[in-house]
């Protein structure tokens, strides 16, 4: 009964991982289960663990826009060729398999197709960061015009100035700067991948 | 032709996955047949191979489609005309490419070569 509730044991931790750690998360959540903690699902910025025996187990996550009708298509291939579907974040798939010597266990297995993977992933942080950037400008511009005292006397006006307007812009600007910087960290990645000539 | 000359040169793997689908296979049907073909050397990766689909798809190589296929979740495909003619133009190519460099490796590989 005791061990039946140690299997059962599960539990949540909370970690960011941004878009071009990939690496670093596969080699993280390989270590947990190491450590006998085997990811069971994941949330936004969570992932839920199951307590069971220690195992060198190979996390791998595939980035993929998909329509829904397709996703089973998808999934099924990926278990034929000997990969256990975890769950999805977003357009974030995890897949997990044992880990063994003297094998290729890639998702992976050229570099033609793994640059095209974070060029997908480049696309959608580049159209994510578009209406983001073109609402800036008029967010500042009222801002400016309320702190030169154009409606400083109209009081409602000014408090959402300083309430509202000049928060969200502060947000946004720091949400921006977190995007670009995600766009030049994906595309050192394609860079430093396609100095490998290799297919 | 001015399309299959655009599509060449293909990459081993796209070449092996359409000389695979000359008979109507699912994804895991290709990755054997093409590890079969190559004798163990190209094991193709489920994230390659899925996305290679959807390309070859898209440039009109291949197509989905129902070849009695028992599991519903598994999609079939058969390559198409255009894909079998681009075939016969790779293979032209690549007997070129081994005829050229079987004559010079013979005609001035033996000279330059190994002392």
């Amino acid at each position: 009964m005791g061990v039946n509730e140690d299997n059962r044991r599960f539990k949540t931790v909370s970690r960011i991982f941004f878009a071009w750690q990939a690496e670093k998360e596969e080699n993280w959540l390989n270590e947990m289960s190491k450590k006998g903690w085997h990811l069971d699902n994941t949330g936004f910025i969570t992932y839920t663990f199951r307590k069971g025996e220690s195992e060198d187990i190979i996390y791998r996550l595939d980035f993929k826009i998909i329509r829904n009708e397709n996703i089973d298509d998808y999934i099924t291939l990926f278990e034929d060729a000997g990969w256990e579907y975890i769950s999805k974040m977003g357009p974030w798939y995890y897949f997990r398999t044992e880990a063994k010597k003297d094998k290729n266990q890639e998702l992976y297995s050229d570099n033609t197709s793994k640059i095209r993977m974070y060029n997908s992933l480049r696309w959608l942080l580049i159209i994510l960061c578009a209406p983001v950037a073109y609402n800036l400008p008029n967010l500042y511009r009222r801002i400016i015009e309320a702190l030169k005292g154009r409606i400083m006397d109209d009081i409602p006006a000014r408090a959402v100035t300083i309430n509202f307007t000049l928060p969200l812009a502060i947000f946004l600007t720091l949400v921006l700067c977190l995007m670009i910087y995600g766009i030049i960290r994906v595309s050192m990645v394609i860079k430093r991948m396609k100095s490998d000539i290799r297919e | 032709m001015n399309k299959i000359k655009k599509l060449s040169p293909l990459t081993e793997t796209t070449f092996y996955i359409l000389i695979s689908l000359l008979e109507p296979l699912h994804g895991y049907g290709i990755m054997q047949e093409v590890l079969s073909l190559s004798k163990g050397r190209i094991h193709l990766g489920p994230g390659t191979l899925y996305g290679a689909l959807g390309n070859l798809v898209k440039a009109g190589l291949i197509v989905p489609g129902e070849y009695g296929e028992t599991n519903p979740r598994r999609k079939i495909y058969i390559i198409t005309g255009l894909g079998k003619e681009l075939i016969k133009y790779e293979l032209l190519r690549l007997k070129e490419m081994t005829q050229n460099g079987e004559k010079l490796l013979h005609k001035k590989g033996a000279e330059n070569g190994s002392k």
